[in-house]
């Protein structure tokens, strides 16, 4: 009896690589996802550990990474930071953003056009 | 290892794998068909849990999975603000809004109403089990249609397995995607969006933005 079970164990191995590579998601993903979803958990659950302008830093970085990568930014990303623009008084460049969401994304064009007038009203 | 507990294994092995990926009844697509969704706006959860932080916490893991279907997903920060700003502090009083009048603001096809039962980490003899129990549904803006739903519930427990062998390989794919300084619940609560929306038979079906595989970088 022994001597069989090389072969039981080889299917054994072979059985658990069969299922894993059925199941088995690849990692690739549409869109340069970096710290968008961390930053809003930070900003939520520890609220006041990082200013506007920090969030605002980390997204330019993912930026840079996404553009080197050839890769889109996710849907509501130029959005977000546009908000964080908008809170450190930085309009236009929050204006520039919620531009860049609509044209990456005409999904957004309903919320963006609000969202644009309700900034440029807030405009001194 | 004699050849009858190889087998044993063996036997157990395809038990556990079979239990893994099989399916209940199929899902009635009809009305998800009837208006299929470009856009999704998601709502903070109804937070039903004892922890607090749950509503943040998984609000921040919902956009990767819906995206990655290829959905377009409103901003959920930019949202949440939205909604605060117009007197509408609390998930509860956000969920009561009619789903036309979200249309009319913020042009989206559907909105996800979550409810999260569980969230956070028990402390049991052999070590933490962290559990998030989530159901959603997906409601058609125009017509009210509920166009899908689902549950999930994902354990882990200290050790870093689920005991569930799809999970902690979805678990093992995720980690690789993201690499996070968060709490237990939050990487908990990605493992729950991969079966909410991942279980097949029932999975929320993809949209108009995904691309194929080999269109990816």
């Amino acid at each position: 009896m022994e001597r069989h079970w090389p072969v039981a164990r080889r299917l054994l191995l072979a059985c658990a690589a069969l299922s894993m590579g059925a199941c088995a998601t690849a990692p690739r993903t549409m869109y340069a996802w970096g710290s968008y979803e961390e930053l809003i958990y930070t900003a939520n659950v520890k609220p006041g550990s990082l200013t506007p302008e920090a969030q605002a830093d980390q997204l330019e970085n993912d930026r840079q990474v996404a553009e080197a990568a050839g890769k889109r930014l996710p849907p509501g990303w130029h959005a977000q930071l546009a908000s964080l623009y908008a809170e450190s008084g930085r309009v236009d460049l929050a204006e520039r953003e919620l531009l860049a969401e609509k044209a990456a994304f005409p999904e957004a064009t309903t919320l963006m056009d609000r969202l644009l007038a309700n900034l440029r009203k807030s405009k001194p | 290892m004699t050849l009858r507990t190889t087998l044993r294994l063996l036997a157990l092995f395809s038990v556990l794998s079979l239990a893994a990926c099989a399916t209940p009844v199929a899902y009635d697509y009809t009305a998800f068909r009837r208006h299929p969704p470009r856009s999704i706006l998601v709502l903070p959860p109804l937070n039903q849990s004892t922890a607090v932080e749950g509503t943040y916490s998984y609000l921040s893991t919902v956009t990767l999975p819906l995206a990655e279907r290829g959905y377009y997903v409103f901003p959920v920060a930019v949202i949440d603000q939205l909604m605060k700003e117009n007197g509408l502090p609390t998930a509860g009083e956000m969920h009561a809004v009619p789903p036309a009048k979200i249309h009319e603001i913020t042009g989206a096809d559907a909105v996800l109403y979550v409810v999260l039962h569980q969230y956070g980490s028990k402390y049991v003899l052999l070590g933490t089990t962290t559990s998030v129990e989530v159901s959603a549904r997906l409601v058609d803006t125009r017509s009210g249609e509920v166009l899908w739903d689902g549950k999930a519930l994902a354990q882990q427990n200290s050790n870093g397995n689920s005991g569930n062998i799809l999970a902690d390989m979805i678990a093992a794919a995720i980690v690789q995607v993201i690499n996070s300084k968060t709490d237990p619940g939050h990487q908990v609560s990605r493992l729950a969006n991969a079966q909410l929306f991942g279980i097949p038979k029932r999975e929320l079906p993809t949209g108009p933005l995904l691309l194929s595989d080999h269109q990816k970088r």
